[in-house]
């Protein structure tokens, strides 16, 4: 059939066009999903491979952009006092609701094998979860997230309560030997962590029995992405043209002369400059770039003791405790009395 | 009366004789180099003639991996892998899954150049992503190359004629067209097979994607 001739050319080239047209364009999808939590008003990112993008607070209208009807986004819930949360969110999905989980503050019981500490951690933990849930929306000059639950634990055979907070930037002066500073940073840190959370639990477990003391470690973990190029040499054959002056034969129009002393015509030998006549293996050299990428950990401790006697008027300097200051190596830059492991 | 015509005939030769030399002072004894310039990305890869495959590229030029993520994290990790493999990002179509990148290579001994002389090798790579399933996405990189190179210009080979009394001309009849023909064939877009090929750095692409899905924690 001659399409061109016919009156429905146009038609065809429409109904041509919308059949092939979807196959060459992927055409994304664009839907719109409410989101919502409890509590509300927790930050909402998107995460793609190693990259997190806030969107917004709970809770909210996400314009989301699907690559296909199969394709799914990671949607991350974070509050403070509450665990993470992350969704798998899919094209056929309008509403969101998620509920997050409070963070537990204290450690389970039931992780203790020694009876003593089972028995002191079920009474610890009303206390430590009541003083950490105020703590939430508490600012101070560091911003933390108690990553550990705080336990009981066995130091020198005594039952010590244990509260580790992790830092994610390594101080600086923590690297240099600059001991004024190294103090400052260390009341600051007491003044943090010992106001918020020590103090209060001291002043809740100065009437109990049992608890020898509180242990506070403090880790400054930096987590550095390292990404240098360096480059290698290479050695390879290759085979490389050598130059040089080839006997040709040319014509001549005079090649020889007759006896008569006339021309005669015919083919002479010149010698004829040629690029390549042979060609020899070479052994060359390549320089290779090559990218390499590292994960480097940096890692400082700060350790303060408070012993029960003091639970009653706990210091506000750390001066008055037994303390420790670590650096990334292990090596101790300042200290006081014995701290136990 | 004939020394009218041998005048003319003089003046003619003479002619002729400066023109030749003005085109060869013109454009001297440099070499012609060749591409004038180098194709885009999306010029070696226009995405209408690809985005759907078969790329039909032979087994050196192309590289495929599958990864256990969905298309959004796979693509975010492809586009970090592609600068950690120091390779330079034209084009990002994300929607169609395509990125188009190059790299360019300085090379020793360039075709027609003289003993040593360094040409420019550009590398051109198309990264195409397909979603197979919600989270299976399949990672295809091609590549392929062209090489920028150097041949005597016409004028140099007519004056070497000239001043060689003819006595080249029969080479240069031959040498000429050869050696065009030579040029034009390494300065063509062509699949990075054999000598031009870039089997490490898409072997290395492949690591950097696995590598930042392992960062991400997705694998």
């Amino acid at each position: 059939m001659n399409l061109e001739n016919t009156p429905y050319r146009y038609l065809y080239t429409i109904i041509f066009s919308l059949v092939l047209a979807p196959s060459f364009v992927e055409a994304a999808l664009n839907k719109q999903i409410v989101i919502k939590s409890t509590p509300t008003n927790a930050d909402v990112f998107i995460k793609n491979g190693t990259r997190t993008t806030p969107i917004g607070k709970t809770p909210l209208i996400y314009k989301a952009k699907f690559h296909s009807e199969q394709s799914i986004k990671r949607v991350l819930f974070r509050k403070n006092g509450y665990d993470d949360k992350i969704v798998k969110v899919r094209t056929s999905d309008k509403n969101i609701f998620v509920k997050l989980a409070p963070y537990k503050f204290s450690a389970d019981p039931e992780i203790h094998k020694d009876q003593e500490l089972k028995k002191l951690q079920k009474f610890i933990n009303p206390i430590v979860d009541k003083i950490s849930h105020k703590l939430i929306n508490q600012k101070g000059r560091f911003d933390y997230r108690l990553s550990v639950p705080v336990k009981v634990v066995r130091l020198n055979g005594k039952p010590y309560v244990s509260i580790t907070i992790i830092l994610e930037v390594l101080e600086k002066v923590i690297q240099k030997r600059d001991k004024v500073r190294q103090q400052e940073l260390l009341q600051e840190i007491w003044k943090q962590f010992g106001g918020d959370l020590v103090k209060p639990l001291a002043l809740n477990l100065k009437d109990s029995r049992g608890i020898s003391g509180i242990k506070l470690d403090v880790l400054f973990v930096e987590t550095t992405f390292r990404f240098n190029v360096s480059s290698r040499v290479e050695i390879y054959i290759e085979m490389e043209c050598v130059s040089g002056v080839v006997n040709t034969p040319v014509f001549d129009s005079c090649a020889s002369l007759s006896v008569s002393g006339r021309c005669i015509s015919g083919t002479k030998y010149q010698p004829v400059y040629q690029s390549c006549i042979r060609r020899v293996p070479i052994s060359r050299t390549k320089v290779v770039a090559d990218p390499r990428s590292s994960i480097a950990q940096g890692k400082a401790l700060a350790s303060f003791v408070l012993l029960d006697s003091s639970f009653s008027t706990p210091p506000n300097s750390y001066h008055k405790l037994l303390f420790i200051l670590k650096d990334s190596n292990g090596n101790v830059l300042q200290s006081q009395g014995n701290i136990m492991k | 009366m004939f020394n009218f015509i041998k005048v003319q005939r003089y003046n003619c030769f003479r002619n002729i004789v400066i023109l030749v030399l003005m085109s060869f002072f013109i454009h001297g004894c440099a070499q012609v180099k060749s591409p004038d310039r180098f194709s885009t990305a999306e010029e070696v890869f226009p995405l209408e003639s690809i985005i759907n495959g078969p790329f039909g590229a032979p087994p050196d030029a192309v590289k495929v991996g599958v990864f256990a993520a969905s298309y959004d994290d796979v693509f975010q990790s492809v586009t970090v892998g592609v600068t950690q493999a120091l390779l330079n990002i034209e084009e990002i179509h994300e929607d169609k899954g395509v990125i188009l990148a190059t790299r360019s290579l300085s090379i020793k001994n360039a075709i027609g150049g003289q003993q040593g002389q360094r040409a420019t090798r550009m590398f051109s790579y198309a990264i195409f992503l397909k979603e197979l399933e919600s989270e299976i996405t399949e990672v295809t990189v091609i590549a392929k190359i062209q090489d920028s190179c150097f041949r005597t210009s016409g004028e140099e080979w007519v004056l070497l004629s000239i001043l060689s009394f003819g006595i080249i001309a029969p080479t240069a009849l031959l040498g000429y067209p050869m050696e065009i023909s030579a040029c034009k064939k390494s300065s063509t877009i062509r699949w990075a097979v054999g000598q031009g090929n870039s089997i490490q750095e898409l072997g290395q692409l492949m690591t950097f994607i696995r590598s930042n899905l392992f960062a991400a924690g997705l694998l």
